[in-house]
This record gives C-alpha cells, structure tokens and sequence, in this order.
C-alpha cells in the first residue's frame, strides 16, 4: 500500500499499521531496501506456478464400491461351493458357474478401479509439487518483505521521531508512542502524499496553516 | 494415524488452528502436517480441512512401521553394517560389492 492509502483519512481511531505505514512513508521518498531486486523475482516466479489438482473423490468412491462388491461375490461363491459339494444338484452346479463368471467381471472393474486411483494419485502428486514450491516461494516473500519494511522503516524512523515531537497537539516524542492522528500527520509531513488527504482532527487553525506545516493538499471535515 | 499435508497458506493456518482447538486428537504437529489420532473425530476434522481448501489438503493413512514384520532381514542387516562401516566416506554400492548385503538396484526392486 501506498503511503496515501494509509493516511489518507485521518481521524481519531484511525486503524493505522505503524510499521507498513513507515516502511511506505520511506517508500514515497524514493527510498529502497536492500532486498527489492530479489523480492521482485520471487514475485515473478509465483505468477509461472499453476496447476491444478485432479479431483480423487470418485476415484476413491470407485475403489470402495467394487471392493465392497468384491467382498460380497467372493462370499456368495464360497457358500454355493458349500453346497455344491454337499448337494451336487445341477441347479447349484449352473447358479455357481453363473457367481463364478461375475465374480471374475467384478475383479476386474476392482482392479481397473485400483489402476484409475493410482494414475490419479500420481497426477494429484505432481501437482502438490508445484503447490509446495509455490508455498516456499510465498514464504520466502514473506520474509523478504519484512526484511525489507524493517529497513525502510529503521532508515526513516529518525526523522518521523522528530516530526512528532513538533506535531500541533501532540504529547508524544516517538512515533510509537503517538496516538494515530499524530503519527499519521508526522508521516505526511516527513513522507510525500501527492492527493489531498481528509482531515478530520482538530489539530491545526484553518486548512492553509496544515497544509503549509504537512506538505501536502487537504480537506478539512 | 490420518496424515493431514496442506499446501497453501490459508489451508495451513485452518489445519494450525483445527490443531490448537483439538488437541486431545492430535498425535503430532509439524510445520504445514499433522498426524491425528484414528478416531471418527481425528477423521471430522480432516476432512473438513479437505471440504475447506480441496486442492490444497492430502490425506493419507499411516500405519506403524515394524522392520520385524515389514522387511526382509538382508535389508534390516545391511542397514546396521553399512552404518558400522569403517570408512565413513564409502559409498554403499561400494560397500556392499564382495558381500552378502544386497546392492542399491536390488535394494530398489524389493517392494515391502
């Protein structure tokens, strides 16, 4: 975020994330962090990593049923090989060839099942691959991104000190200890905001006297 | 156990979060996985990870490894003397070359 997407409304309880908004005051001065050329590759190697993951869900359905299908055949196979043996009635013997033959049909639709899962499985992998990479990547940004705040910040931070230590109305002598609008009002003055910013506080006497004092147009609410 | 891996970060933060909430069904937590009990509720919360975020959960189910039962003794020995070798810079397909430990292709083709 730019430095005007942070200040440009202040107002007393204005959100304001005191680091990012002086690493981006540091930002709007042209200043630069030691990590901006690898921050910028990363970036562009997380915009080349996209795949996506083929849905398993059916294949796995697939696999239980037939197993599940499987199961029941084999039972019912081994009960008339029971009474086949038993008995020797042609009924039986017809009945048992007929659960033989679904038998084997089942197997195979388990075993082409078993085949599909495993395909699927493999192509799900090579996409969790990418996906990993992608993970590092945006980790690796992270940590690039606060290296890089914690310089611009710390370069920057100095004068934001001294600035809100003459703020109209303000009681504080460092930027952290400031309430927002004084923090704020101190990253306008020592940063550079090109459109007007909303002033909603009652910290200078007319719009020329603050906008003399911060640098930059105003609008007073 | 139920192994849960994630592969983003949001879907890594819900599994941290599922994590912290849940504890008593978490066996163990590492950075972006977890392995949970074998339970109906280690089950609920993994696949409600999975509902979340479908193409960046994997699930899988562990089973506890005993080289007793799951593998051959030659590979179970050729572990413990490869690892009491005296030269700690031989390589095992030279270590393994003269004797009765298998080599590294065999070692490959063996499935458990």
């Amino acid at each position: 975020m730019t430095l005007y997407g942070h200040v440009s409304v202040v107002a007393p309880g204005m959100p304001l994330d005191r680091q990012q908004a002086l690493a981006a005051a540091a930002r709007s001065l042209g200043g630069s962090a030691s990590v901006d050329a690898e921050l910028r590759t990363a970036r562009a190697e997380l915009t080349t990593l996209d795949e996506p993951v083929p849905g398993l869900a059916d294949a796995r359905r697939r696999v239980a049923e037939t197993e599940a299908v499987l199961e029941e055949k084999r039972e019912r196979v081994a009960t008339l090989r029971g009474r086949l043996q038993e008995s020797g009635e042609p009924g039986v013997a017809e009945t048992y060839r007929e659960e033989i033959r679904r038998l084997s049909e089942v197997e195979t639709a388990h075993v082409a099942a078993t085949e599909a899962l495993e395909d699927a499985r493999g192509r799900a992998r090579r996409a969790w691959d990418a996906r990993e990479r992608r993970l590092r990547i945006e980790d690796r940004i992270d940590a690039l991104e606060r290296r890089a705040r914690e310089e611009l910040a710390a370069a920057i931070r100095p004068d934001v000190d001294e600035a809100v230590a003459t703020t109209p109305g303000s009681e504080a002598s460092s930027y952290e200890a400031a309430d927002p609008v004084t923090a704020a009002l101190a990253l306008v003055r020592v940063g550079r905001v090109r459109p007007p910013i909303v002033l909603a506080c009652r910290r200078f006497p007319d719009a020329p006297t603050a906008e003399t004092w911060l640098g930059c147009p105003v609008h007073r609410l | 156990m139920l192994l849960v891996v994630t592969y983003s970060k949001s879907a890594r933060t819900s599994l941290r979060n599922a994590c912290r909430a849940h504890e008593e069904c978490v066996v163990r937590r590492f950075g972006r996985a977890a392995l949970l009990e074998e339970t109906g509720y280690g089950a609920f919360l993994a696949l409600r990870l999975r509902e979340k975020h479908p193409d960046d959960v994997q699930l899988e189910r562990t089973e506890p490894f005993n080289e007793f039962r799951d593998v051959p003794a030659p590979v179970r020995e050729a572990a413990v003397a490869y690892e009491r070798r005296r030269d700690p810079n031989t390589p095992y397909a030279k270590f393994a070359v003269g004797t009765p430990h298998p080599t590294p292709s065999e070692l490959e083709r063996l499935s458990l």
